[in-house]
């Protein structure tokens, strides 16, 4: 219960987390506590040593493993003639059996790196064999019987040997995983095509190979009391702050959960503001993107199964930002960035708006419009908040059901969607036509800020509900809200709303726009503290005048 | 719940001034009643007359730093007279609260929707700046640069959309009026927008910088002089002998607005405008009349305090005035002397009083000597 409570110890104030955070308190606690009895309090684990026998050490392992069909016990002796009595253990499927069989059956039976009379005696120990048998890179020794399953449960194969109170630990990772493919949530026309996968060793040598760098640390952790999943961090020394980085590893070591299947598992625990609708931890798919984040001084968040990092701290300005903008040329890019305001804008406040012009202010539209409108909408028998809520939920509902479709059904979808819904709605009077244009830009807009996509769903009905209430006003207030919030809320001690709110003059060469990369000569304020900056001054050349001099 | 560990920069201070002056200039019917096509020499004139006034309140944050008016009077006049003192700068900032409050009812009542209830407009503004204030100082202050942005690139951009509508003839004649309504005009703006300035003084605690307090006063002050300047500017030149009778001349301006029928009808955003800058305004005061509140009485969180007091707020500000124009008789004849009391004779006589007691030691010390 201790946990819970110093849970709600959470940094920062908001005018209704004291009271969110006491329901959510008695909802835990009522949960956990039934009848003054603590539901699932666990055991303190017991460090259990090795015994000196090694059958006794196998009928242990299998009696912790539950005598499992997929755990491999291989026993044999070591050396020529009565030889050693070993053992290889490991979970069939996870290891590399070839690996095995090459580098570590082969030359414990017929080494010749030993004298043969050496095993023949008994005489020699686990650490001969890893100096002068095992052709196996990495080899550990261990003596808890914890960290033995531990080990062979994530694919590595333990050594046993009779008389020996220690075990190796040989890496013999060799399950089945996906290869790095292209991404399929951040596609790109430009730039690095390769995406993380499952695997968390692929995920960090991908971002070692984009950073070459012996500053970048990689950190690393298991969570989850059932699945004992490796979590790593990755941050370049000197760059990240060391707050940030303190703050990152005390939030992850305080995670106390079961499980960990993906990031966003984590994402939950970690986060600031766990009842704000907008996210404070970003994620990413592309190893550039967090590559380029760890560069800008912030830390990547690496789960092993998932091929998703999650990126702290995370600023409101990166739901506007993609990879591509820094690949592709500074013009077209700002030209495009802004597009994605304009439309994050529009997803949000073009339903509210349509709904307060055609209830509350119809004055604000030139006449002409003002007929045409009229005529869309006689006959209509719905005011326009509700054809505007009808529309939304449809909308939301057809694009729930797209995305988790088996692919052939796609097109019955979209000729539901497109033709029933949209048109037969219109034609049949039920919903006027202008209703339709102003939701199918909404849903269009949408998808230029796919970060912000689940935000803007929340956002784009609360303000629909404010326009139906009070109209401009109504949406004019809902406004001064969400900004008050975005200025209160913290991303791990950044600001959220930085550089608009606190306003960083330095920092918006690449907010609104993204300036060329030779004028990005700083990393963001206050993001990296001793390191700030990102190259020396420089000019492209301009005109060529350097050839015409060199002629 | 972290008051001590609130801090604001200096810049962020200034552009807040700025912003909460440029607030005002939905309130210049005020000056237009009384000095007509002049109301500009008045914004001038009044704008020197402030930044002398002002300097008292610099003055007073200098010989006291780190503490805010009701400290500080606290400070100079001892616990019960201090006490006293402290109780009339909270019913100031309450009182201009509530007048605002009301501003912004009337505003939105008479222009975007009259026939929705005043209570329920006025519940959703003090709403959102009771939450402003709950979050803290910290986060109104951050917004003022980004307002005074926004403040004036929507004057900016109706100056020129208007500008084929000026007509600069419209200024003349100049200086025609009895002298008496020159000192009447410079009086209602020296008080009314620069010298309210004074809510700010709760805010001085927070400042990371202490010794640059005064600078972004004056220059914050100069920034909200320009928008004033410039909206007075354009409002008659643009309406020219109406500008006198019109109620609102800021938001009739912006109905003018046609560029061949293609842009036209920008109220709306002018309406957005002037309710987040009124809704700055009314957190800054209401959070200067909360934090008076917790100093007097030494509460140790002014957070606990802010809805009853917002509450407080709304059920007043429906009640001081029946109409717009009542309000506006308001603005120009009495207010200058009830805010005067205020903002300027409280602060003289505690400076008066600081520059003694500081007198004291000194006089003392040399005795010892």
């Amino acid at each position: 219960m201790q946990y819970y409570e110093s849970r709600l110890k959470i940094r920062g104030v908001i005018m209704f987390r004291e009271n969110l955070k006491k329901i959510t308190y008695w909802m835990v606690k009522r949960q956990l506590v039934a009848n003054d009895e603590v539901i699932g309090e666990r055991p303190p684990v017991q460090e259990e040593n090795l015994s000196g026998n090694l059958k006794e050490n196998i009928a242990r392992i299998r009696e912790e493993m539950g005598n499992s069909a997929d755990l491999v016990v291989r026993e044999f002796s070591c050396g020529s003639g009565r030889g050693m009595p070993v053992a290889l253990v490991y979970v069939d499927g996870m290891a590399n059996a070839k690996i095995l069989n090459e580098s570590a059956i082969k030359p414990l039976m017929f080494g010749t790196g030993l004298k043969n009379d050496a095993c023949r005696h008994g005489k020699c120990t686990l650490a001969d064999l890893k100096e002068k048998l095992l052709s196996i890179a990495e080899v550990n020794t261990l003596q808890t019987l914890d960290s033995l399953l531990q080990g062979i449960l994530s694919g590595d194969t333990a050594l046993l040997a009779d008389e020996s109170r220690e075990a190796l630990m040989l890496t013999s990772k060799g399950f089945e995983k996906r290869s790095v493919t292209e991404p399929l949530s951040e596609a790109v026309i430009r730039g690095p095509r390769e995406g993380f996968t499952e695997s968390i060793r692929t995920n960090t040598s991908l971002l070692r190979r984009k950073i070459k760098n012996p500053a970048l640390t990689i950190e690393s952790m298991t969570i989850g009391e059932k699945t004992r999943t490796a979590v790593c961090f990755a941050y370049i020394r000197g760059v990240a702050n060391e707050e940030l980085i303190s703050s990152i590893r005390d939030r992850l070591k305080a995670v106390r959960t079961d499980a960990v299947l993906d990031s966003g598992c984590l994402e939950e625990y970690i986060e600031d503001a766990p009842f704000s609708i907008f996210p404070t931890l970003g994620y990413t798919e592309k190893p550039d993107v967090a590559a380029a984040k760890i560069l800008e001084g912030r830390a990547a968040i690496l789960v092993d199964g998932s091929p998703f990092a999650l990126t702290a701290p995370l600023l409101f300005i990166e739901g506007f930002q993609s990879a591509e903008d820094y690949y592709f040329r500074s013009y077209y890019m700002s030209l495009v960035r802004v597009l994605r305001y304009i439309s994050y804008i529009i997803t949000i406040f073009a339903p509210a708006l349509y709904v307060a012009i055609t209830t509350f202010h119809q004055e604000l539209l030139p006449t002409d419009l003002l007929f045409t409108m009229a005529a869309a909408r006689e006959g209509i028998p719905f005011p326009a908040v509700e054809e505007a809520l009808i529309m939304l939920i449809t909308f939301e509902i057809l694009r729930e059901a797209g995305v988790r479709l088996p692919r052939p059904v796609g097109q019955a979808l979209s000729i539901v969607g497109a033709l029933v819904i949209g048109d037969a709605a219109v034609s049949a009077g039920l919903i006027g036509a202008p209703m339709v244009i102003v939701i199918a830009i909404t849903a269009v807009s949408v998808f230029l800020t796919p970060n912000l996509a689940n935000t803007a769903a929340i956002l784009r009905l609360i303000f629909l509900f404010l326009a139906g209430f009070m109209g401009g006003y109504g949406i004019t207030i809902g406004f001064i809200g969400v900004l008050i919030h975005l200025g209160s809320l913290k991303s791990f001690g950044f600001p959220y709303f930085a550089p608009f709110a606190p306003y960083r003059s330095a920092d918006m060469k690449d907010a609104v726009i993204r300036s060329p990369l030779w004028m990005l000569a700083t990393r963001p304020e206050k993001m990296a503290r001793r390191d700030r900056k990102r190259l020396d001054f420089f000019v492209p050349p301009a005109d060529g005048t350097k050839n015409e001099q060199g002629e | 719940m972290n008051n001590g560990k609130e801090q604001i920069l200096s810049a962020q201070l200034m552009f807040s001034v700025g912003c909460f002056i440029q607030s005002s200039t939905l309130l210049t019917s005020f000056i237009a009643d009384v000095a007509g096509n002049e109301a500009w020499i008045a914004v001038i004139a009044s704008y020197g007359l402030s930044m002398l006034l002002v300097r008292m309140y610099v003055k007073l944050a200098k010989l006291y730093p780190g503490k805010s008016i009701v400290q500080i009077s606290e400070a100079v006049f001892g616990p019960v007279l201090g006490k006293i003192l402290s109780c009339f700068y909270i019913w100031f900032f309450f009182s201009l609260a509530i007048l605002n409050t009301s501003d912004v009812g009337f505003f939105v009542n008479n222009f975007i929707m009259p026939e929705t209830p005043k209570m329920a407009i006025l519940l959703m503004f003090i709403f959102v700046c009771a939450w402003a204030v709950r979050r803290g100082v910290e986060t109104i202050m951050r917004y003022g640069q980004l307002f005074l942005i926004m403040g004036f690139s929507v004057v900016g951009l109706f100056c020129i959309l208007l500008f084929k509508d000026m007509s600069f003839d419209n200024l003349m004649p100049v200086f025609a009026m009895p002298v008496m309504k020159y000192v009447q005009s410079i009086h209602i703006v020296t008080i009314i927008p620069f010298c309210e300035i004074l809510a700010f003084t709760m805010v001085f605690p927070y400042v990371k910088d202490q010794e640059k307090i005064g600078r972004s006063l004056y220059i914050g002050m100069t920034l909200g002089a320009i928008h004033l300047l410039v909206v007075v500017l354009r409002d008659i030149s643009v309406l020219g002998p109406v500008y006198t009778h019109v109620t609102a001349p800021s938001f009739q301006v912006t109905r003018l607005i046609n560029i061949g029928n293609v842009i036209t009808r920008m109220e709306f955003f002018y309406e957005v405008a002037v309710n987040i800058l009124i809704f700055f305004k009314v957190s800054v005061l209401l959070f200067a009349a909360v934090l008076a509140v917790a100093q007097t009485f030494h509460i140790k969180s002014y957070r606990s305090l802010v809805i009853p007091i917002a509450v407080l707020v709304i059920c007043i500000s429906m009640a001081p005035f029946i109409s717009a124009a009542e309000s506006g008789f308001w603005g120009s004849n009495i207010a200058p002397f009830y805010s005067a009391f205020f903002e300027i004779i409280l602060p003289f006589f505690t400076l008066i009083a600081a520059l003694i007691r500081s007198m004291i030691p000194e006089e003392g010390e040399a005795g010892l000597k």
